[in-house]
């Protein structure tokens, strides 16, 4: 599917051949059900996603929230089919109809970058040094697009400047090495989105850098959303960054998806002991002084032998006999659309975070 | 928001901490660790035992074989037997006496080599690694100089001092020592330089040790790992570089033998007494290949790193 | 990268200097004694002894001596052999000799070890790799001398048996062969094979497992992930990012290794009777000829040093990081 129809329009304004109004979506963009991933250690087999489920609509915003280990990178990383083989990868993950979970290297490879890009978490090892980033781009542009160099070139200057890069003819001759952290993530996200992608991944994209800088990326992500008219998965440890610009979020825990909904709902009305957790645990701008935090305690389960039911209930302060017997499913719980893995969903009910 | 919540009413107690699961971690002495990864490692397992019963051969020849070295038997220049394991030379020499002659004392050179220079190199790599300043200096100029002229026209040029005198054995040994210890030192310069700026010497003088203190009893035992996979190699190159002196002349002078000098003497009657050369040739490349799978366990067992590729 | 250039150029001058300072203090007070023959000699005044000492400045301070043979260096004379030969001419001939071995065996080596250690960080653990591996262990284990005598040994040997001459043992090239250019450069051609032979199996398998460390590093670095998640082929992810970050350590490792390489030419010009750099310094030091020992040395040193400038140009053209340094 070629996208020389798309040239990139910095207003962001419509694109021809598109489905559906920004938000709302006749039809998610991307559909994961069920997906889990394994991998073969010499220790045995060690799950580190199971069951997880969530949906994408076009233009949306889902954040993917957890802990380091929880998963939630692994299961991006399965559903652009970058695992090493030593991975074992079930469920379904749809694109637009299309199933694309076992699809061979070279099908897979049409999507890469195309329908489906990424943006990693540590700019500088990301960019190949020894290629200048003008290169870097062109090359994204090329794999997917009959165009010559020269040409790509010239979209790659167009799409640096997009992401706020000043005297961006100069830098494109440039190696990364000679780029400011910050910069480097936005030639990052300006190669991500040459080629106007359906979804883009970001995974941790301000976890590397200084915190001065991370706002400024994140207004650089959006920006760089609506001229692509993509939708974004950010996957982030990061509550904050995941209230200030997500539409919809995923909670993980362990390699499961604990809860899952809008943004509002999860926040306000935690239906997951964990999810709660995560909310108290932050410090708050209305906290009177002296306050002490309140941390989850315990330490996250070994994912080589995890606990037997729910795998959050050696922590949780909740946790009742069958909780240490049965899985808790992921099912709907109160709400629009707003689901959560706990026995007890409904009786949280009545623990209110408190709304900010 | 003070503490947590009250358990809301229709719950039950609280879950008890011994729920919690931990990892179940058992504290192993660092050491241990090494000789347990060692031991996995088959090959250089293997290679370890051959080199015991190579060396352990080599030293105890004397007393084990049927002959002496110096027995003059009366079969000229027979072929491998039952009698002659390694058959025999022009005069009637048992070869195989004769190659673990040689083996006897290129391996003590190379041993020698060994504990010399990894003793010298340690001490000025981490002289130089701590106080840095002029010794490092000096050092780093050096090593460097002397990368620029290859090793053995250095070592054939000092060795010809001693040439063809008798008993040379323990002079070529500090010749090559002399020249042996600059890798080491460099290495173990490197451990020191970015040890000396981790936060456990910090505290070390904190509490007031001194210089002795921290080098002897906290950067030392840290560096011990690749001090020690460097010397098990320097024992191979030690030989390699003693018996390749040798087979030029220029090392061990007669009436010593080395295997260097054997496979000389063995290649010039290679084609119609082919044990003469092979022979004394495969017992030097057997000895090397061992310590070099050795080396490479060892390194494997201090120091593993999974490479496995990611993606 | 003119500025890289002339820095590395003014850094390399007094490493030349300096060399030859040592080289010329090691060979005077390390080395052996020029008049031990002489001494050996029945008959031999203590007065004739003292002329020749006299006459090779033998009775001048170890610096004065240096500084009189460095004028003499610069000016282009080495002074003579034992053989009251020119030494520079002599130098000059054998190093065209031993260079041809050398960079062929060089070339050869990289691009068999380039291919060899990538395959094997590809296809890590799998047969081939163990395979290559263990003779690449078996091969940089040996001895050169050893492999040299065997190739000879064995080149021989299958002489005989095929009843001709495919294997040539003795000498760079066969005496007064005539014929023209390609004629004479065929028949050289011929006779490198086993002496490089020699060098490449040794050097390529120290060298393979350098690149197959190398390769693997590079192949679990971040920027490979994400130029498979460009959609990239891997046959361009391997080629055009992953060999090209991996393939720089491997220049540092071959310009260190020249001076081992040179090393091992001294073994095998001396196994294989070529009249290379090699085998004179081996015969020079013989006959305890001062001259052509101190003059090899410089000349070495010399060589190495330009090589390694070479391999420092080529790396800052690889890695653009070194270009600011």
């Amino acid at each position: 599917m070629s996208r020389t129809d798309g040239a990139l329009q910095a207003d962001g304004g419509g694109h021809p051949g598109r489905s559906g109004v920004p938000g709302t979506g006749d039809q998610p963009v991307l559909v994961v059900e069920d997906l889990g991933v394994s991998f073969a250690t010499p220790d045995g087999p060690v799950n580190a996603v199971r069951g997880v489920s969530f949906t994408v609509d076009s233009e949306e915003v889902v954040g993917i929230v957890g802990e380091s280990g929880s998963g939630k990178s692994v299961t991006m990383m399965a559903v652009m089919g970058l695992l090493p083989k030593t991975a074992t990868v079930t469920g379904s993950v749809r694109f637009r109809g299309e199933e694309i979970l076992g699809l061979s290297e070279k099908e897979l490879r049409r999507h890469r970058g195309n329908h489906l890009a990424m943006v990693f978490q540590d700019p500088l090892t990301s960019l190949n040094p020894v290629f200048t980033v003008g290169n870097q781009i062109a090359e994204a542009i090329r794999v997917h697009n009959a165009m010559s160099h020269k040409e790509a070139v010239e979209r790659a200057v167009t799409l640096l400047e997009l992401v706020g890069i000043p005297n961006p003819r100069q830098r494109a001759g440039q190696y990364p090495h000679e780029f400011s952290g910050g910069m480097r993530q936005r030639a990052m996200i300006a190669m991500s989105i040459s080629n106007n992608p359906d979804v883009l991944i970001a995974d941790e994209p301000t976890t590397a850098l200084d915190v001065t800088i991370q706002a400024q990326i994140l207004e650089v992500l959006d920006r760089a959303q609506a001229a692509a008219c993509s939708a974004i998965v950010l996957i982030t440890h990061d509550l904050g960054v995941v209230a200030g610009m997500a539409d919809r979020v995923l909670v993980m825990y362990a390699g499961r998806a604990v809860e899952n909904g809008s943004v509002d709902d999860v926040f306000l009305h935690p239906r997951h002991p964990y999810t709660l957790g995560l909310l108290e645990s932050l410090p708050r701008l209305d906290s009177q002084g002296h306050e002490r935090l309140t941390p989850i305690t315990g330490a996250p389960p070994s994912l080589l032998h995890p606990p037997p039911g729910c795998p959050f209930h050696p922590r949780c302060r909740f946790a009742q006999p069958m909780c240490s017997e049965v899985v808790p499913e992921l099912r709907f719980v109160g709400g629009l659309g707003q689901r959560a893995s706990c026995h007890y969903a409904e009786e949280l009910e009545a623990v209110e975070t408190g709304a900010p | 928001m003070a503490d947590l919540a009250p358990p809301p009413v229709g719950l039950p107690e609280p879950a008890t901490s011994d729920q919690l699961v931990e990892f179940g971690v058992e504290a192993t002495s660092q050491w241990r660790r090494v000789l347990r990864r060692f031991l996995r490692h088959r090959l250089a397992l293997a290679s370890l035992i051959v080199l015991l019963v190579l060396v352990v051969a080599s030293f105890m020849g004397g007393t084990l074989a049927r002959y002496r070295y110096d027995d003059l038997t009366a079969d000229f220049s027979t072929g491998p037997s039952l009698r002659h394991w390694f058959g025999t030379d022009t005069i009637g020499h048992d070869t195989f006496a004769q190659v673990l002659r040689g083996a006897r004392r290129s391996l003590l050179v190379a041993f020698l080599v060994a504990a010399l220079s990894t003793s010298f190199g340690a001490l000025i790599g981490a002289l130089a690694g701590y106080y840095r300043g002029i010794i490092d200096l000096i050092l780093m100029r050096f090593t460097d100089l002397f990368l620029t002229i290859p090793t053995l026209a250095v070592l054939l040029v000092v060795a010809a001092r001693y040439r063809g005198q008798s008993g040379n054995w323990l002079a070529i040994s500090f010749v090559i020592a002399a020249f042996a210890w600059m890798p080491l030192a460099r290495v173990v310069r490197g451990i020191f330089l970015s040890l000396r700026e981790r936060e456990f010497v910090e505290a070390a003088r904190a509490l007031g040790a001194n210089d002795r203190r921290i080098i002897l009893r906290h950067l030392l035992p840290n560096s011990l790992g690749p001090i020690i996979v460097n010397a098990t190699l320097l024992v191979g190159t030690a030989i390699v570089i003693e018996t390749a002196l040798s087979f030029l002349g220029f090392g061990i002078a007669p009436p010593d033998t080395s295997l260097g000098r054997l496979v000389a003497e063995g290649a010039v009657a290679s084609r119609t007494r082919w044990w003469l050369f092979y022979m004394p040739g495969l017992y030097l490349v057997l000895i090397s290949l061992c310590i070099n799978f050795v080396g490479d366990g060892l390194r494997d067992a201090i120091d593993p790193q999974q490479k496995r590729v990611r993606a | 990268m003119l500025a890289f250039t002339l820095r590395r150029l003014a850094v390399s001058i007094p490493v030349v200097i300096a060399s030859s300072f040592i080289v010329f203090v090691l060979v005077a007070t390390a080395g052996g004694d020029p008049l031990a023959d002489l001494r050996l000699r029945p008959g031999v005044s203590e007065a004739t002894i003292q002329l020749r000492r006299h006459q090779l400045n033998l009775d001048k301070p170890v610096l004065q001596r240096y500084g009189i043979w460095v004028k003499g260096a610069v000016r282009g004379d080495l002074g003579r052999s034992v053989g009251n030969e020119e030494v520079r001419p002599l130098l000059l001939r054998r190093l065209g000799v031993t260079m041809r071995l050398v960079l062929f065996a060089t070339l050869v080596s990289v691009i068999v070890a380039v291919f060899i250690g990538s395959m094997g960080a590809v296809k890590q653990y799998s047969k081939f790799d163990y395979t290559a591996t263990f003779f690449a262990f078996v091969f940089f284990s040996m001895p050169v001398f050893w492999l040299a005598a065997l190739l000879r040994d064995q080149g021989i040997r299958m002489n005989l048996r095929l009843g001709r001459r495919l294997f040539f043992v003795v000498g760079e090239q066969t005496p007064g062969l005539s014929g023209g250019f390609v004629t004479v450069w065929l028949d050289r051609l011929g006779h490198l094979i086993l002496p490089s032979l020699t060098l490449v199996l040794i050097q390529m398998a120290a060298w393979s497992r350098f690149q197959r460390g190398s390769m693997l590093e590079v192949l679990n670095a971040d920027y490979i992930r994400t130029a498979r998640a460009k959609g990239i082929s891997s046959a361009r992810v391997l080629f055009h990012h992953a060999l090209r970050n991996a393939m720089i350590p491997v220049v540092t490792v071959v310009a260190i290794d020249f001076a081992t390489i040179l090393g091992g030419a001294v073994i095998t010009e001396t196994v294989f009777g070529w009249t290379g750099m090699g085998r004179l310094l081996v015969d020079a030091l013989k006959v305890q000829d001062v001259n052509v020992v101190q003059a090899w040395l410089l000349v070495t040193a010399v060589l190495v040093v330009v090589f390694n400038l070479l391999a420092d140009l080529l790396y800052g053209y690889l890695d653009p990081r070194t270009r600011t340094t």
